[in-house]
Formats: C-alpha cells, structure tokens, sequence
C-alpha cells in the first residue's frame, strides 16, 4: 500500500535507554553450546553487550522518565501534545492503555487523542504513519510518539537465538505539522500468513498463563524455552527480509523519483549486522549509508532501533542539516514498512540513561 | 568458558595445576584489589584446556589472557585449541622476564602468536634531588570530580592493549589513596601522573601530558612533585614501551637507567603498537 | 574452487572432515543455521561475491556439489 503525506515533519527525538549493560561473555554458560560454536555466534551475527532494565522496570518507566526529561529541559510543553501515540509489544496492563496512564500521569489535556498500538520491529514506521495521518485533522497539530518495548522479561536465558540479541528501550519522537513544503512517500505491507513467524504463545486469551504456560521446553536447536517466552522461526523471518524489503525500497524510490544514490541515509530496524548487510548489497547501496552497528552496542530492542541507530550515527548531523532518510522497519506481523522524507535540522536528538 | 565468581577460583586453578606434580609456568601474579574488581563486574571468566587453566580479562575489544601451566609442552599442545575456540576474538597476553628470549616466548611465537609490543623496565637510586628550586604550580592531587575526565584521558591516549589500563573504579580508589596528581589549569586537565608506593619503592605507572599543554613544562612539574612525593623511597620504578626513544632519553636524563627485566605484549592477532 | 570450498567449511567446523562425501551437510548436522551465516560470510570474502539473501537457503548450501552450483552462478 502507497501513502504520502504533506507539510508535516519529525521536530525531535529522544532515546531513552537502560544504564544496565550486559556482555554476550556473561550469559555464555546458559546455551548449550561449546566456547567456540557460542563464541562464533557472536562473531557471526556481530554482538557484543546489550542494555537490559532492572527488574520490575516496565516500558512506560523508560517513557515517563523521558517526558519528564523533555517538559523539564523546555523542549516540549504539555498542553501543545494533541495526541500521544504509544507503539509497544510489551504494554503495562491488558487494561487500561498505557498511553493513558502516561496521560494521567502526567495530568495531560482531555482534548486529545491517547493510543496504544501493538506493533514489533516495524513499529516505529507505523507509528510516524499513524501520526502523519492523525496531522491531517486541524485540530491536531503535534503529536508525541512514544515507541518503547520490554521485552528482555519475555525472553528465556536460555534461548541462544534470542536472548543475547534482544535489548530494551524506549524512544519519544515530536512529529508536526510543517509550513515547510514537505513530501513523505510510504509504503507498507502485511502478511498475515506469516503472523505466527514471531510469537509470545501464552499470556493473552487465547493461551492464559497456568502452570504448564511456565514449563520449560526443549526445541530441536538445543533451546530451552516456555510458553511465555518469544519464539521466532529464524529462518522464515531471515527469509522474507531478504526477499520483501529489497523490492519495496525500490518502488518506494521509483514513486518518489529519487535516486538511491541521493538518499543519505538508510536507517533500518536492526535485526542483526549479517541480515543488514545482506540487505545493503541486495538494494545496491553502500553499507556506510545503511548503519548496522545498533545490535552489537544496545541490543535489538524491536521498533525502536530506529531511532537509536539515527541518534547512534547522525545526532550531531541531524541536528544541522536537513537529510534525505530512507527509514524501514519489518518483522512480527508479518510487517513492513517504509518511509522516505526529509529530516532535520531537528530540534533534539539525544539519549538519555534510566 | 565460564565466569569467575570468587577469587579463590584463583588459588584453586594454581593447586590443581600443582597436583599434576611437573612444573608451574604462568604469566598470572594477581592483584587481588584489581581482580576483584573485574570478577564484580562480570569481566573475569576461566577455562580449562588440557593441563592448563586460563583466565581471561574481558576488554571492550579483545581478552587480556593469562595462563597457569603444568609445563611449556602441555601449554603448547592446548594453546591449539584455544587458538580455535578465540579464532574470532583478539587475545593479548604479557610476559615478564629478565631475558631477551626463552622457551616460553618460543611456544607462543610457534603458535603464530606476533609481538605486540615490549616494554623495559628503568629504575633509578634515590638521590638527593633539589626539591625547592623547581616551581611544582598548578600541581595538585586529584579529587573524586575528576575521575570521568582522567578515564576519558587514560581510554583516548593511552593504548589498551599494550598498557594494563585501570579500571574507573580502580582508579578512583587511586584517587582516593592520593596516588594521583594532576595538573590542571582552566579546569583542563593539562597532564596527570598516577604514582604507588610499595614498601620502599615508587612506582610511576601512568603519566600523561595532553598536546595542548605539550610547551608549558607540565611534564617536568609533574614528574618533579611525583619525585618530592617518594622522597623516602630508595627505589623508583616504572615500565616504558622500548619503541619510545624520546621517553627513554628523557628518563635517562633524569638518571634512569634500562634494567634488564622486559614485558613482551604478545597477540594472536596481526596488529602492531603504533605510537 | 572445489577445495577453497572444503578449507573454509574445514575452518568453521574443524570436528568434521568435509572431504568426506556426504549427502546433506544439515542433516547430518555438521552445518546449523549459524554456521550458514558463517559460510556465506568466508565465501564473500573468498570468492570476492556477495550471496543474495534470497538464496541463502538450506538447500543451496547441503553439499560440496550444490555450494559449488550456487557460486558458479556468482561468477558470471
């Protein structure tokens, strides 16, 4: 599906992360693999440390601490937020809406729009979308996304393919409207079909947590896992990366008529380095333009690596030019999803530790 | 591979090492405050390969590696697996010794293993040194506000790999004991000078002028305050990279001289010092 | 080409002896989906190619004859 938006752009963005980091040598002992097959996992998918929260700390603490960061510093003012956006696979309750407890926290105007939206690793993408198209009403003229995810909890220690890939954060991103002439061309796909590729089996109505929800199994790699914890089928998920976002770039650039070569920027979700870089040479774009140095730094924090790897690469620049970005994001759903459009000089481009 | 979560870890490894009753050939002479240090944060781990026990220091991009041995055949004959096991990681390793060459340097050189770099030691015989004529301005002892400057200093100037690099923590214990004297000017850090005294010897052990400062004699006033410090030591010592001819020059100056008692920094990796 | 294939899959998992001939390298378990990662990474660098990830499949990858096929459609 084709979108394009006008006159609206990103203003400022945050990243909120967790001070604790750990190193892929200190959970070595928990997979069930000898010091050389674990140490060239590492190797090969390029990991090194991860940032992980305390226990008890959910997605909306790393959010609050945020906006509380932002209100003090008087780069965002309460009563200008026409709508809140909070794009997480790892909400507080199954009810209320966090959006609305940060809203309540934070004693936020009635008149406003307060939405929680469960979306993964393309999440952010479908976020700013939602925001565009919420600018397009007159009386919404700034919207605060909030993408933020927990789910190291959710994850077993002893899953080798996912524990020491997986990290936490949160990230709060000013989208408005602009008097700039601005253009933002999208796109973006579902597939349904795909939709069990990553899952959380237990915890929701279908599977309600009990006794056996917590057992732990053991799959055919050597993984130990239960119920409760994320299952990804790797090889799928590697699969249609490689095949669906390629070709989505392109017709994203044909119907913006611009060049790849003039984009300077390729900020994708952060899977891992060999997948990006799979990525990179396929769409026939210098891996420098397509940064890929997310996961080994903070982990794969789902939606938000997007933000963190335009923070990570080009605060200082986005903060005095305009670029041309190309972002992307893709996994559980099956999603994925592009935008290409302008960003900058922008107001803010920080990161914050909780 | 596993984490080390207890020094006696230590003492344990060094037993059963013994028990194989033939030699003990190690480049491990911890120091327990610094290990210690390195096991709470997780960055200690040890594993065990035939007849030798190895620790390893987990740094940001390579491991510092230590051994315990039964003798130089056994370390030879597991050095392969371990090769393998790190194929993919930078090992650094540090050999003390008071010879040029030795069967040990020569099991690690067979096993591919390049030299990094070396360092000497100098050492000079307190002398009388006229304290009182040499202006120490702007000298001073560091204080707990400095500590995130000095380890910034200490991680972009200094090399990792080829000089042990303390830990914060380590160095703000440093700070706390008074080993550490900067001098600062502007609140800039413009040089520092991280000195030991160890029964009746003092040791430099990092002493550093930042190139802004390069012409204001901070190094001459740091070294000469350090000086008036261990003035009641009979011994100064300090380790220097051999490659440093300026260095050397300049310590012989102040009448230093080369002992014969080398650290040969070796890697299993082909990367080189560069100054 | 034959043998540079058999020095880096030897490199990856020194265990096994990969002269041997074997019908499927995955079955047999000599090859897991880290090591494919790997592989293909050593047989950039080697053959100097970059493998599509659209063909990064078990399949392509199960013995010395179909590694081979897959880089003769590299060398192009």
């Amino acid at each position: 599906m084709d979108l394009y938006f006008k006159d609206k752009e990103i203003t400022g963005m945050l990243v909120i992360l967790p001070s604790n980091e750990i190193y892929f040598e200190e959970e070595m002992e928990n997979y069930n693999f000898s010091t050389a097959k674990s140490l060239k996992l590492k190797a090969a998918l390029g990991l090194n440390k991860r940032r992980v929260v305390q226990e008890g700390v959910c997605a909306s603490d790393l959010a609050i601490k945020g906006l509380d960061y932002l209100f003090s510093n008087g780069k965002l003012v309460k009563e200008e937020i026409d709508a809140l956006l909070f794009v997480t696979q790892s909400p507080d309750y199954i009810m209320p809406p966090t959006s609305n407890v940060i809203q309540g926290h934070f004693n936020l105007k009635q008149d406003m729009i307060c939405l929680d939206i469960n979306q993964g690793c393309a999440g952010f993408i479908v976020g700013v979308n939602q925001a565009f198209m919420l600018l397009d009403q007159s009386s919404i003229s700034k919207v605060v996304l909030i993408n933020a995810d927990v789910l190291s909890p959710k994850v077993s220690k002893r899953d080798r393919n996912s524990n020491p890939l997986i990290g936490d954060a949160a990230s709060i991103t000013i989208i408005e409207k602009t008097s700039n002439r601005t253009e933002i061309f999208g796109s973006i796909k579902m597939d349904g079909k795909g939709a069990f590729s990553l899952q959380i089996p237990a915890g929701g109505a279908k599977l309600p947590i009990s006794a056996n929800t917590s057992e732990m199994l053991e799959d055919v790699s050597g993984n130990f896992r239960s119920k409760e914890n994320l299952v990804m089928k790797g090889d799928d998920v590697f699969n249609f990366v490689q095949a669906e976002v390629p070709p989505m770039i392109e017709s994203l650039l044909n119907m913006a008529k611009i060049d790849k070569d003039v984009v300077d920027y390729y900020m994708f979700h952060q899977p891992n380095k060999f997948m990006l870089n799979k990525v990179a040479d396929k769409i026939g774009v210098n891996r420098g333009k397509m940064p890929s140095n997310i996961v080994e730094n903070f982990g794969n924090s789902s939606g938000v690596t997007i933000p963190i790897v335009t923070w990570f690469n080009v605060a200082d620049e986005i903060k005095e030019k305009r670029l041309k970005i190309c972002f992307s994001g893709f996994g559980v759903g099956l999603t994925w999803a592009s935008l290409l459009m302008d960003v900058g000089p922008l107001s803010f481009c920080e990161m914050i530790e909780y | 591979m596993k984490k080390v979560t207890d020094f006696i870890e230590i003492n344990q490894a060094v037993v059963r090492i013994k028990n194989y009753k033939k030699k003990l050939v190690t480049n491990f002479f911890p120091n327990r405050e610094k290990v210690e240090i390195w096991i709470s944060k997780n960055q200690f781990y040890t594993i065990e390969i035939g007849e030798v026990i190895y620790f390893l220091k987990k740094n940001e991009n390579f491991y510092a590696l230590f051994f315990i041995a039964s003798s130089n055949e056994e370390l030879d004959k597991s050095l392969l697996e371990l090769l393998v096991d790190f194929s993919e990681e930078i090992l650094m390793l540090d050999i003390v010794q008071r010879e040029e060459t030795s069967d040990l340097l020569n099991v690690f050189y067979s096993k591919s293993f390049n030299l990094y770099t070396s360092l000497v030691r100098m050492n000079r015989l307190n002398h009388q040194v006229d304290l009182l004529s040499i202006s120490t301005d702007g000298v001073k002892e560091a204080s707990g506000h400095h500590l995130i400057s000095l380890t910034n200093i200490l991680y972009s100037f200094f090399d990792e790999k080829a000089e042990q690099l303390p830990d914060e923590k380590e160095l703000g214990n440093w700070i706390e004991n008074k080993n550490v004297l900067i001098y600062e000017e502007d609140n800039q850090i413009g040089g520092f000078l991280v000195y030991e005294i160890i029964g009746n010897t003092l040791y430099l052990r990092y002493w550093f002028v930042h190139p802004n400062f390069r012409d204001k004699r901070v190094g001459s006033k740091l070294f000469y305050e350090f000086e008036n410090k261990g003035k009641d030591a009979n011994r100064h010592l300090f380790w220097v990279i051999r490659s440093n001819e300026n260095a050397i020059k300049r310590y012989k100056h102040y009448g230093f001289v080369e002992e014969k008692m080398y650290n040969f920094v070796l890697t299993n990796k082909n990367i080189r010092y560069e100054e | 080409m034959k043998s540079k294939i058999i020095a880096v899959l030897n490199d990856i998992r020194p265990e096994f002896d990969f002269n041997e001939p074997v019908d499927n390298f995955i079955e047999a378990g000599m090859l897991d989906s880290f090591d494919l990662v790997t592989l293909v990474t050593s047989l950039d660098e080697v053959f100097e190619i970059s493998i599509d990830g659209t063909d990064i499949l078990p399949e392509n990858f199960s013995n010395i004859e179909s590694i081979l096929n897959l880089l003769n459609k590299y060398s192009k």
